[in-house]
């Protein structure tokens, strides 16, 4: 049993981790609000901490384990530079500072697949040495740089504290911009161009923190399912036809909506998770194509199916701890 | 991808059949009993009287075939042809109108899977498709092209709702079948190539081709994989995955299309990530300076870069097998290379030919030389270490016997060679 602390408590994925983490661990999930989703057997606590708080609440609790999801840009729209610097970055930092001194034994951090960028020179599938180029981004990508350096230099200069960064592809988290982005009626791409991307769900993000908190190994994993899919293929599969433009192609803005650069549109950014199949023991357990008809509406059959299913597996579980 | 047992019959000298012939001997091995597949459409048109006597004795071997492959349908079309040219004029004109659509249906049928070509054949049942007078004749022919349509349009859409699939690499069969037509054409009749030595590539496992590049766009590349794909003796359509220069993934509708097609960006990476996968790899050690090369310099191999195919090869332990491809270097005759232009657009190169750019678009279009191309006895590398991909002395030699084995055998080509065109 380890005493795990889930800072961020917004976005699916949090809540995930700590539902399934509860099951065998002791988890406190901080947190500006409340969780999103049903967090298990997990505890919490709402507030905005500063530095001395954090630094009692991980002496008081004696934690062992911090998964560090408090980043501004993967569920929202960013606000100006200034606040996203302040969260994100000094956030980090000052969390790093109290997990030092609290005697926290590891780290996980949670980062972007997209991470190396977008370029002609990418290798078809990147591997976790891949030098990380976000200074010429905008927005989460350019912050995320910023963390992931300082996370590795804090890394070198503490051996004793175990750092992991996952590096997740973009989750099929349908509050999220990019997969609002790929839902809405007309999304456009770019004319003559169809690259290959990938899509986590949730819940193999969520199983890829677990294994990760079970396994302080360190050092960064991509996570991702193997398989990419055509950017086009994606959108059509979600219902909607893609509607090239030519305009970016000359002025290198992203079209209205879509919240990376115009490269990912571009060229191919799909990362290699064989770090975590044979470190961690990971792999997707979604093929890109089942992931994605789990966002598509259900048909009736479907709902009334899906429905007796879940109805089951409820009243198997209330069965169980009856037993119990 | 085929598991067809492979017919014995099938040499490979006439590429553009051999591959439709194999589907030819599966269907005739199940000529019995065609009623059990006739649906309620076939059953209608097998309901007809047995054929009558056509009023011209044809040289047909078999009386009514039971099942029609694509080839059959072309020779229909030749019969009723000649049948109506000794026929009046307005009978003549439906004998022509006739022969066209079947020779559409028969098109269309190469494209069609087994299963389809099936139900073609169970609609088709009991007609006689020499006799165009006959109404039943008429009838058949509708169903079949209503038929097809269909079927294209169901194609259409799916694609349209995405479904399809793609390999990690972004190859896309269904875009190589349509693609392939328009390749087997220019490697059959524009090109005219001779393709030797196929037997030295494996039908299965890991090999790298290594080929001299030429000829200002890399239509090389696509006739060594059409080679492969068409004549190769396992005839399993084998893809070959050529590694094209990474600058062709920033142009539009290219890299999509050269994705789907199995090509991958020529960086190291990919070429053992391929190999590791047990894939055919093709690389052009030339690279940019074998492609934009002048017409005076043809058939002098550049230098082969810096023998980075041959540590993708010992790092992965696949056979190295040379490929001599004589004929491309004359398709573009590339008199000088306008550098300025290139500059401004961003091009490695910009070809001055006879053609190009003076005619526009019409300069595109190669000219027809006769190629060959020569498929050389594998270079075993799993003598070496793995480790002797890190020791450029074992890399550079090999590298420089592997062109040395090109150029020798271009020369030989070239000497026996009467004709460019």
């Amino acid at each position: 049993m380890t005493r795990v602390l889930i800072n961020g408590a917004k976005g699916m994925l949090s809540a995930r981790v700590a539902q399934l983490l509860s099951q065998q661990d002791e988890v406190i999930v901080l947190g500006r609000q409340l969780p999103e989703a049903p967090i298990g057997r997990a505890d919490w606590l709402t507030a905005h901490l500063d530095r001395h708080q954090l630094l009692e609440l991980l002496r008081a609790e004696q934690i062992e384990t911090v998964v560090h999801f408090d980043l501004l840009g993967f569920n929202e729209p960013l606000p100006d530079h200034e606040t996203t610097v302040q969260h994100n970055v000094i956030g980090t930092m000052e969390l790093l500072g109290a997990c030092r001194a609290a005697g926290v034994r590891h780290i996980v951090l949670r980062s972007h697949g997209w991470i190396y960028g977008a370029s002609p020179l990418n290798p078809l599938f990147i591997s976790e040495e891949h030098p990380i180029r976000t200074q010429h981004y905008r927005g989460l990508l350019r912050t995320l740089g910023e963390v992931e350096q300082i996370v590795s230099d804090f890394a070198a200069r503490h051996p004793q504290i175990t750092v992991t960064v996952l590096r997740c592809a973009p989750l099929l988290n349908p509050q999220s911009q990019l997969i609002r982005y790929l839902c809405s009626p007309s999304p456009q791409v770019l004319f003559g161009f169809d690259p290959m991307i990938q899509l986590l769900h949730v819940d193999d993000a969520a199983q890829a923190v677990v294994a990760a908190v079970q396994q302080p190994i360190g050092g960064a994993f991509n996570i991702a399912p193997a398989q990419p899919m055509p950017l086009s293929q994606v959108i059509r599969r979600l219902g909607h036809q893609p509607v090239p433009v030519l305009g970016p192609l000359f002025d290198n803005q992203p079209p209205p909506g879509w919240p990376f650069e115009v490269d990912f549109l571009r060229y191919r950014c799909t990362i290699d998770p064989q770090r975590a199949c044979r470190l961690l023991g990971w792999s997707a357990r979604y093929d890109m194509a089942t992931a994605l008809d789990s966002l598509k509406p259900l048909s009736p059959e479907e709902e009334r199916a899906a429905a007796a299913r879940a109805l089951d597996e409820f009243l198997n579980r209330r069965r169980r701890t009856d037993e119990r | 991808m085929n598991d067809e047992p492979v017919d014995p019959q099938a040499t490979p000298k006439e590429p553009r059949r051999s591959r439709r012939r194999r589907v030819q001997t599966v269907t005739v091995e199940t000529e019995q009993g065609p009623l059990q597949a006739a649906t309620d459409d076939g059953a209608e048109a097998g309901a007809v009287d047995p054929p009558q006597p056509t009023p011209q004795p044809l040289e047909w071997d078999e009386p009514t075939p039971a099942r029609r492959t694509s080839e059959q349908f072309f020779e229909v079309e030749v019969d009723i042809r000649q049948q109506s040219d000794q026929q009046p004029s307005p009978q003549a004109a439906l004998g022509h109108f006739a022969a066209g659509v079947i020779r559409l249906i028969g098109e269309n049928l190469q494209r069609m899977t087994q299963a389809q070509i099936e139900r073609v054949n169970s609609m088709l049942q009991g007609v006689d498709l020499r006799d165009y007078l006959d109404p039943d004749f008429w009838k058949g022919i509708g169903m079949v092209l209503r038929y097809q349509i269909d079927e294209q349009v169901n194609f259409i859409q799916r694609r349209l709702r995405g479904e399809y699939s793609t390999d990690p690499f972004g190859m896309d069969r269904e875009i190589i079948e349509i693609a392939r037509p328009f390749l087997t054409f220019m490697y059959t009749t524009w090109w005219r190539v001779t393709a030797t030595g196929l037997e030295h590539v494996p039908a299965q496992g890991r090999a790298l081709l290594v080929a001299n590049h030429s000829g200002v766009l890399p239509w090389d590349g696509a006739m060594i994989a059409t080679a492969v794909a068409n004549e190769h003796p396992a005839q399993n359509e084998r893809i070959v995955r050529s590694l094209h220069l990474h600058w062709f993934t920033t142009l539009p509708v290219i890299a999509p299309t050269l994705a789907a097609l199995g090509q991958v960006p020529g960086i190291p990476e990919n070429a053992i990530r391929l190999l590791e996968q047990d894939e055919l790899v093709c690389v052009f050690p030339e690279g940019l300076k074998g492609v934009g090369k002048l017409f005076k310099d043809r058939y002098k191999l550049a230098r082969f870069g810096r023998g980075g195919f041959v540590q993708a090869a010992l790092r992965t332990q696949a056979p190295i097998i040379p490929v001599a491809v004589v004929g491309a270097e004359e398709i573009y005759p590339m008199l000088a290379n306008a550098e300025g232009i290139a500059k401004l657009f961003g091009f490695p190169y910009f070809p001055l030919t006879p053609f190009f750019p003076w005619l526009g678009l019409l300069g595109v279009i190669p000219l027809p030389t006769r190629w060959s191309i020569t498929f050389c006895p594998p270079i075993a590398t799993n003598e070496y270490e793995p480790a002797a991909a890190d020791d450029p002395i074992t890399v550079l030699a090999l590298s420089e016997q592997v062109r040395e084995i090109i150029q020798e055998t271009i020369n030989q080509k070239l000497a026996e060679r009467t004709s460019v065109f």
